[in-house]
Formats: C-alpha cells, structure tokens, sequence
C-alpha cells in the first residue's frame, strides 16, 4: 500500500497573472527521495514554493495534499505552523538562510525558540555525526562567513534537519558546489532518508545528481511534469524526447 | 620551443592577519597555439588565482609569465587585454547593466568600432543579431555567456582565459556553449586556459589537463592519459565524483 506523504495533482501555480507551472502531478511516498529536474525557468522551484506557501506565488488550481490534507485552502498561521517543524526547506544560497556575522550557535537556538523547542546539544550532536560533520562545538562557535560554501550548506542542512522535519525540500543546494562537494552533500541526505527515514524532495537542474539519490524522478519542462516515474524508468527508458536530452547533457568522462 | 603562452615557477600567498594562504606554490604551464588546457580542483585549489596572475590581474611573489616567448611579467590588464580576454562565471554582471550588447562588445575592442564584425561574431556563437540590441538583463544566462564569447574574439585577443564560465548554467545550456567551444576548436579559432570544478567537462574539451590542489599541481598531462591512468590519489578522487555522476 502506497504511503503518499506529499502529493500534487493537476497544480497551476502563477506569479502575478502569468502561470509559471501550467500543469504538475507528482507525489513521493514517505522515506523516499524525489528529484525534480529541469532546466532554468522550467517552474521546478515554483513548485517548492507553493509547497511551502511562499507569498511571491499563488496557486490558481489544484491540490498540494499533505499527508492527505490540502495545504492550498489552509489558512495562513495553520500553515505556517508546519514550516520548519514538519516541511523544512534548504535553499541554493546557504548564506541567505544565516545572518553572516552571528555565531550558529545564537542562530540555532533562535530558531529552536521561534518554535518554541528546547535547545538539546546532545541531540544536535548525533545530527552533526549523521551529517559527518566533526567537532560540533567548534562549529557552533564559528560564524557563516568563516566557512567555505560546502561547510554552510551543510551547517544549513543541520539547521533545518535539527527540528526533525518529516519532509525535507531541497532547492538547488548542490548548484553552486563543485562536483566533489555535490557528490558528498547528497552522500549526507542519503544518510538522513537511511537513519531518520526523512523524505526528501531535491531540485535540480542535474540528471547526474538525480541518479546519485533518486527513487522517483520527476521532470519539468516549461511549466509542466512531462515525465514522471521511478528513478530506474526515467534514467534507463525515458520516455520523451526532453528526458533523453537532458541525460545526453549530462557531462560525461571522455578516455 | 616557444609556446603561445608559458608560465614558470608561479608563486603567489595571501596573507590575511595571521592566516596566511598558499593560493600558487612553484605552477608551471605551458599553451599551444589552437590548444585547450584545462583546470580543474575544488573550490580554493588556486585555479581561479592562477587565471587572475596569466591575466595580471593580481601581483606574482614570484614566477615568470611568457606570451610568444616575451615576458609580460606584471603587465596591468589594460596591457594584456592585447593578447588575452578573460571570460567569467558570472556573464551577466561582466557586462554593463546600462549599455546594449552591441556597444559592450566594440567597447572592447580597440580602434574604429566595426559593428558588422560584431554580427557577424554573434552568428558565429550562435545568437540572433537582434539580441544585440537588448541589455544583459533582458538575456538569459546562456546567451549572456555566448556573448561574452563574442566580445572576447572581438577584441582580437589570441587567448581566452574562462574562468568557471558554465557553472552558473544548468546542464543543458552548459552543453550547449560546451558544443560552441568544441566547434570552435574544430575550426582552430580557439586557444585558451579553461578553468573548471567539473573534470568531466573537462575531459571532454581539453587537450591537457593540469590537476591542482591546495595552490599546487598535483598532476599534468594529455587528457587520456590523466583520465585513463591518473597517478596522483587526488586525481583519483575527482575523477571518483565524476563517474559517480555518470548515468550507467
């Protein structure tokens, strides 16, 4: 039996009038990974940001359900209520999330008290482990300025990560890493869905990223889901001529 | 042998209160004409530093640059722009906000403005003249970036230095310009130093390929044979994260 922990059907979502997303049907079951692919412009973040109820877009028609309850007709203060502790969000520019001369440690717990959630290092601990990254306290003690653009993505994962979300929303956060630090960010999210059996859905413009981690892939293309399955099926017998491009796109090792 | 454009014994610190950064320890390199060489190394290997010192962009603490077998050791850009153009991560702001493509790109020449050699250069990257008529903001990332390929064969320039230049990109324009450069190759228009994270890329349009870490060259070497028999662990690594990305 299926477990949908987060499903689309039929969505327009709109910035002022014009519909950025024309038509998206997706779900992911709990546990799983979904990669939303695209090029730029393609609608996958506007997708993520009527998934968390961001005021710069609106929803024109269809459901975003949340384990079965349509977050469209909400109100406000019921939503915001699920962001942070029940959807986290991660988004391509860790430094945006982090004021840049605070100490995490200040930030962190900041964020534990706006929703009302007690500081508990120990437990903040175990995450930093999961995450792989070592010396916690050190960290906590530094700022985001001091770090390298891989380190906050990471510290921004943790932040997210720390108030036990069940779903997890990646935008683009391996854009602007480099192939290395890319591969081993996902290694990380790949450990959260293994130990805390958080669901993840990632966006990325990246095919390769998406068959590092993926269980469901779906991609976009103008506005629209043009092709959605599992990772297996969409990587090994695409369906449309768009998917086949952009698995032709992806940088290849020549010997 | 006089090589297009040689580099010997970089060496370049910053130093920063008590820290101080190895970003260039004893490079060497060397360019043909009609010739790719490739950089790749993570985010602070000193790639982009070594770019920034060909182009005299910031002072050497030591080492010798040579273009056509003269030195041009702590020349300024506004002297090197002669022979070489730098091309950068981030297209659009490398371009006026206020000013047409058309006149950003014959301000970068020198002499009388030719505005049909800009045409015809815009075609030859594969854009519609019309573009030239709009401002960076009005132009996608992509296009922005075949622009800044324009501007930088219209100055005349032998050498084009690209620093990250499809980073920014998503995948699909980014093989897109990568078709654009490999043709260009083809034809023999292009020489450059072509600076990336991503040695896959890499291994698809360069001829050499120098490996740097922590400000050194770890590894140097045609592109079979440092993707096919790398030698250095570090070599080993990236090339570990590539094919991770590849889709068996």
């Amino acid at each position: 039996m299926q477990d949908k922990i987060l499903e689309i059907k039929d969505l327009q979502i709109a910035y002022d009038e014009e519909l950025a997303v024309k038509r998206a049907s997706l779900f992911v079951e709990r546990g799983e990974v979904l990669c939303i692919v695209g090029e730029s412009g393609s609608g996958k973040s506007t997708v993520i940001k009527a998934i968390t109820g961001n005021k710069q877009v609106k929803v024109k028609g269809g459901q975003i359900l949340f384990e079965g309850e349509d977050l469209v007709p909400m109100k406000r203060k019921e939503r915001q209520k699920l962001l942070g502790t029940r959807i986290g969000l991660i988004q391509q520019n860790p430094a945006g999330a982090f004021n840049p001369i605070r100490k995490f440690n200040v930030q962190f717990k900041e964020t534990l008290k706006s929703h009302s959630l007690p500081f508990i290092l120990e437990k903040l601990n175990q995450l930093f482990v999961t995450l792989g990254l070592k010396n916690t306290t050190g960290i906590l003690k530094s700022r985001p300025y001091e770090m390298s653009g891989g380190m906050n993505q990471r510290i921004a994962i943790a932040a997210a990560m720390q108030m036990d979300p069940e779903l997890l929303l990646c935008d683009e956060i391996t854009s602007a890493l480099d192939v290395t630090t890319a591969i081993s960010v996902t290694d990380e999210l790949l450990r959260l869905k293994n130990e805390r059996g958080t669901t993840i859905i990632l966006v990325t413009h990246n095919l390769g990223i998406a068959a590092n981690i993926a269980d469901r892939i779906a991609i976009m293309s103008k506005g629209e889901v043009i092709e959605f399955d599992t990772a297996e099926r969409v990587l090994h017998d695409p369906q449309q001529e768009y998917t086949k491009s952009l698995l032709r796109d992806v940088p290849k090792l020549m010997v | 042998m006089t090589y297009l454009l040689e580099g010997k014994h970089l060496n370049k610190t910053f130093q920063e209160k008590a820290k101080t950064t190895v970003a260039l320890s004893d490079v060497n390199f060397y360019l043909n004409k009609g010739e790719v060489l490739g950089v790749v190394g993570e985010s602070g290997s000193g790639k982009s530093t070594l770019l920034k010192a060909i182009a005299g962009m910031l002072k050497l603490d030591q080492g010798a640059l040579f273009y056509n077998g003269t030195e041009y050791t702590g020349q300024k850009p506004r002297q090197t722009g002669k022979f070489l153009q730098m091309i950068f991560q981030d297209a659009k702001s490398s371009f006026d906000p206020r000013m047409i493509m058309e006149r950003s790109i014959m301000e970068s020449g020198r002499g009388a403005k030719d505005p049909e050699r800009v045409k015809e250069l815009v075609r030859l990257v594969g854009l519609e003249e019309e573009l030239l008529q709009r401002k960076p903001a009005a132009l996608s990332g992509g296009q922005c970036q075949r622009m800044a390929i324009a501007r930088a064969f219209y100055s005349n320039a032998e050498i084009i230095l690209c620093d990250e230049m499809t980073s920014a990109l998503d995948v699909s324009s980014q093989a897109r310009v990568l078709e654009l450069l490999q043709n260009l190759k083809k034809e023999g228009r292009l020489s450059a130093v072509f600076v990336s994270h991503d040695i896959a890329l890499v291994s698809m349009l360069c001829d050499r390929i120098m490996v740097m870490k922590d400000g050194v060259c770890v590894e140097q070497g045609v592109t079979p044979q440092v993707i096919g028999n790398p030698q250095d662990p570090y070599t080993r690594i990236l090339l570990e994260s590539a094919e991770r990305q590849n889709i068996k």
